[in-house]
């Protein structure tokens, strides 16, 4: 009787395969940066045209452009290229802009911040209005929560943000100049932007909070927990919704990677000096450099994002922490 | 009688896959078995769920081979044949499962469930309707329902579809996997009547696996009980249940229900019912190895040899 | 607060029956509508089990969820019938007075204990938190309490058990943690739906014992819901066979295995395979269990029954009492026929 049996061994081995399993997920999560980046590295090469005759432009001579190119470090052959291109990525150095010639690492970290308050505010606000709906709408079944919610979701998922921005500007900053208009610099000036960005991601985790309640609610420990004589507040909050948030805390994680990635539109709408902002214009202006740091700086903080998602999964879902 | 299977030595084993994992054990799901099956007969195989007794039979059927050891079906070893004589084998021994709602496609016809078998088998086309006619009469499927599905059916009757598309391959050796245990009292006994009877009119021989002792012991010929992967006690049903043995068999005898006691058997180490000289029920070594030995007649009980 | 929360263990009603009187149950779909229960009674004395034994469909199921007061109204609709615990009929209960009773004074074992554990719950929590709800215990006793009751349905490793995750414990220790929670409120009956028949037999075995014990030491009434005639034979001290939404035969355990009365129960012996019947051919009963949207009218059991007769299609028997509580509901009690 001297081996582990039992619980005993399930914990111990629990925690042992908790950590390996952090372990595997980080390997992922380097392995998706590295398939990014070779992605974006090879992309790049692919589209036509020498980035140095962009910069160069049509007057430039070829001494012009060689010393361009060594600059840019097109100069050598492709495997060198992709060889430093990943020996950067690993010191996290993405060069320098080409337009502007400010690092690229110091262009995108002073926008990051901005950006990211308005994702967590479009968050916090999609979470305050999703959540509670959804389950009041799982709960009391066609009802008029459940009428409401749906009618919402529809709503959310039709418009598109920037006419829900450009709305927002125009009635609680214009017409009712509650908000202001133009600026960055409170956070006052987030509330409307953050609006405009959380409501269709409320939209989606609304739907799938209401649809993993309903299903936990018809699951038999339900039964059981009716059976115990337990009141209807502890069978939904303290037993469902437990369970239940365990699908919607991967749909927001993800919904919230979207908003980092993805609020070029919203920034664009209400004049915000954000990431988007920032990587739309160095499209716009060829800046290849920018360009690449940018995707590879996205693909980052999105595959963090899932790692912290997967590990507030784990711990949401004991079972996860063994299988 | 003559041998129609002979199981010599097979081993399965599960390897673990994972690159990173704390589980580095390989699983031994199926340990050193060997049995023969006669013709015209019904081997028992009972266990408990786990035990590996589903596992032998997908290696016997060879829907997942055995990671060592010899199948000889009629004297021939299965290993040993190509892909093309691997299929006509194949086909000259089926299985029926214990659930039939997954053997039977839900979107599928009762006929064309049955048809697909027989068109792949070159059965005549002509004489493909009267043949699943027939079949279907033989298990008491009216054949005016040929034409539908399988959720118009009772379990009961699900069943006996499965076991005509079984038959269609006109096969001689049936393994039966629980076929009965999801099925209410008064169905499985119907179900159980059909089995015996097929089996004396086409000379049929079954391996029947269950959990249910009380079954085994009224259908098998032969019992094999099989705990944690190997066989531990195994002989004709008359005798094993008269006589049961070996400690795990008598557990699971007792455990049984249906009987005024209410003791789970659990033997100590003094335990030595029916053991030769020089051998012990229980492992002398963690590593020992379990050894088949027969005590006479055909009745074997699983024990470790003292001393090496 | 603390003190009228502690009040509550006080009350605690000495009731000594259970009883179903004719309860009558509908699910309604639509136009249609199924009867499954059709006038059910049957009474449960505490330190006894009683044990319901049929097919799938006959209508078990929906008669323990309806003594627990989870039938789902609608589709359910309890058309008539009562189901008296002490001096109260509990389907006139308001819902929260319903609730009160569920868990406290019945308690239910489910088939399943994977299933019907929460999944994401420590199995501590999940039984402390009837005993601060239902006896008002604080968080500490509560875990003390539920530390006596894991002795008490042999489970050793006591804390560490209730820290534990369902999956982290085997099938049997499950199944002990749902009789846990089940008897933790130390209730006077407790309904037991198919408790070990996803079991191992050997487990199967140590569930039954545990339960007798537990049935003796607890003085508790034990309602049994079983498709398995054998294990009913090992557990009970009385039995309903219950046919197509009535209870068609009622005894003993030895009067009802000795000497079965209605057809039904004797065909369902005779149909039950063991090495006795050893080269016999297993008696069967043809056809299979009505489903409620389509009972045949007079006795249900008629188109399957090998003795039946034109009254039989017409009437429905009465449930005679054949003496010694043994009854039966079939027009030729005793009748014999050849197979």
């Amino acid at each position: 009787m001297g081996k582990l049996t039992g619980p005993m061994y399930g914990i111990l081995r629990g925690n042992m395969e908790f950590l390996l399993f952090l372990f595997r997920r980080f390997l992922r999560l380097l392995l998706t940066i590295l398939i990014i980046s070779t992605i974006i590295f090879f992309v790049i090469r692919v589209i036509p045209g020498d980035p140095a005759l962009v910069v160069a432009g049509i007057d430039a001579s070829d001494e012009d452009i060689q010393a361009i190119r060594a600059r840019l470090g097109t100069d050598v052959p492709v495997a060198v290229q992709y060889g430093r291109w990943l020996a950067d990525i690993v010191r996290f150095d993405f060069g320098e802009s080409m337009i502007s010639g400010a690092s690229v690492n110091k262009l995108i970290m002073e926008r990051f911040p901005l950006t990211l308050t308005l994702a967590i505010l479009g968050i916090v606000l999609g979470i305050i209005v999703a959540i509670p709906l959804g389950v009041l709408s799982a709960v009391h079944r066609w009802s008029f929560w459940d009428y409401f919610g749906m009618v919402y979701s529809q709503m959310g998922m039709a418009i598109p943000s920037f006419w829900l921005g450009m709305i927002l500007l125009l009635v609680f900053a214009v017409k009712i100049p509650l908000f202001p208009l133009f600026g960055s610099d409170s956070l006052k000036n987030l509330i409307l932007p953050a609006i405009a960005l959380g409501f269709a991601r409320a939209a989606v985790i609304l739907r799938l909070t209401r649809a993993a309640m309903v299903e936990e609610l018809s699951k038999e420990y339900i039964i059981t927990a009716r059976a115990k004589g337990l009141t209807n507040r502890m069978i939904r909050y303290k037993h469902a919704l437990r369970n239940a948030m365990i699908a919607v805390v991967t749909v927001t994680g993800i919904q919230f990677g979207y908003m980092l990635g993805g609020a070029i539109i919203v920034e664009q709408v209400f004049s915000l000096p954000g990431l988007g902002r920032l990587f739309l214009y160095a499209i716009y202006q060829r800046d290849f450099p920018l360009i690449q740091g940018g995707v590879v700086f996205i693909a980052v903080i999105f595959s963090l994002v899932n790692f912290a998602v997967d590990i507030i999964y784990s711990l949401l879902n004991p079972k996860i922490r063994i299988s | 009688m003559e041998k129609l299977i002979e199981l010599k030595n097979i081993n399965k084993v599960f390897k673990s896959h994972k690159l990173i994992s704390v589980k580095k054990d390989d699983f031994v799901a199926v340990d050193n078995v060997s049995l023969d099956i006669k013709k015209n007969t019904v081997f028992g195989l009972v266990g408990e769920s786990g035990c590996g007794k589903t596992t032998l039979a997908r290696s016997v059927m060879f829907l997942d081979p055995p990671t060592s050891g010899e199948i000889l079906f009629d004297g021939k070893d299965i290993a040993s044949l190509s892909g093309k004589e691997l299929k006509l084998y194949r086909s000259r021994m089926q299985i029926v499962f214990q659930d039939p709602n997954s053997a039977l496609n839900p979107k599928m016809s009762i006929y064309r469930c049955m048809k697909e078998g027989l068109v792949n088998r070159r059965y005549p086309k002509d004489k493909i309707d009267t043949r699943i006619k027939e079949l279907l009469d033989l298990v008491g499927i009216s054949s005016s329902y040929v034409n539908r599905y399988p959720h118009e059916f009772s379990g009961g009757q699900k069943q006996r579809i499965v076991i005509a598309r079984a038959l269609s391959m006109e096969p001689e050796f049936l393994v039966l996997d629980e076929p009965v245990s999801n099925l209410d009292v008064s169905i499985q006994a119907q179900i159980i009547n059909l089995l015996l009877d097929l089996k004396d009119e086409f000379s049929l021989t079954y391996l029947f696996i269950s959990h249910d002792l009380n079954l085994v012991s009224y259908l098998s010929d032969e019992v094999a009980v099989m705990y944690k992967g190997q066989v531990v006690e195994t002989a004709e049903t008359e005798k094993i249940m008269k006589g049961p043995l070996h400690p795990y068999t008598l557990k699971l005898f007792s455990s049984a229900p249906g009987k005024n006691s209410v003791e789970l058997f659990e033997a100590d180490e003094s335990y030595r019912e029916g053991l030769p000289e020089g051998y012990t029920y229980f492992p002398p070594e963690p590593d020992s190895s379990l050894q088949l030995i027969d005590i006479g007649e055909g009745h074997s009980i699983g024990c470790y040899a003292l001393n090496g | 607060m603390p003190k009228k929360r502690a009040d509550k263990r006080a009350v605690k009603r000495a009731d000594s029956t259970l009883e179903i009187r004719d309860l009558n149950v509908s699910f309604i779909q639509g136009e249609k509508e199924a009867n499954a229960l059709r006038g059910i009674s049957l009474s449960l004395k505490r330190s006894e089990v009683h044990s319901l034994v049929g097919e799938s469909g006959s209508g078990k199921t929906v008669t323990s969820t309806c003594v627990m007061g989870l039938l789902p109204t609608p589709p359910a609709r309890i058309n008539a019938g009562e189901i008296i615990l002490g001096d109260q009929d509990l389907l006139l209960l308001e819902e929260k007075d319903r609730r009160e009773i569920r868990g406290k004074d019945i308690a239910m074992v489910f088939q399943e204990p994977a299933r019907y554990l929460n999944p994401t719950l420590k199995v501590g929590d999940q039984i402390t938190e009837m005993l601060i709800l239902h006896l008002g215990m604080e968080k500490t006793e509560a875990v003390e309490r539920a530390l006596e009751i894991l002795d008490l349905v042999g489970l050793k490793g006591g804390k560490r058990i209730l820290d534990s995750y369902p999956h982290e414990l085997s099938g049997g220790m499950k199944q002990r943690i749902m009789i846990a929670i089940a008897i933790s409120c130390n209730p006077s009956f407790l309904i037991a739906d198919e408790p070990t028949t996803a079991l191992d037999v050997t487990l199967q075995l140590q569930i039954l014992n545990l339960m007798l014990s537990l049935k003796n030491r607890l003085d508790m009434g034990i309602l049994f819901i079983s498709h398995d005639l054998r294990v009913v034979h090992d557990i009970s001290d009385w039995i309903s066979v219950i046919y197509a939404g009535r209870i068609v035969e009622s005894a003993s355990r030895e009067t009802l295995f000795a000497d079965p009365k209605h057809p039904y129960t004797k065909l369902l012996f005779e149909s039950i395979p063991d090495a006795d019947k050893r080269g016999k051919r297993l008696q069967t009963i043809p056809g299979k269990v009505p489903d409620a949207e389509n009972i045949p009218g007079g006795c249900a059991f008629h188109p399957r029954c090998p003795i039946a007769e034109e009254i039989c299609r017409t009437s429905q028997p009465e449930t005679k009492n054949l003496g010694g509580n043994h009854t039966a509901a079939c027009h030729f009690i005793g009748k014999q026929w050849k197979n």
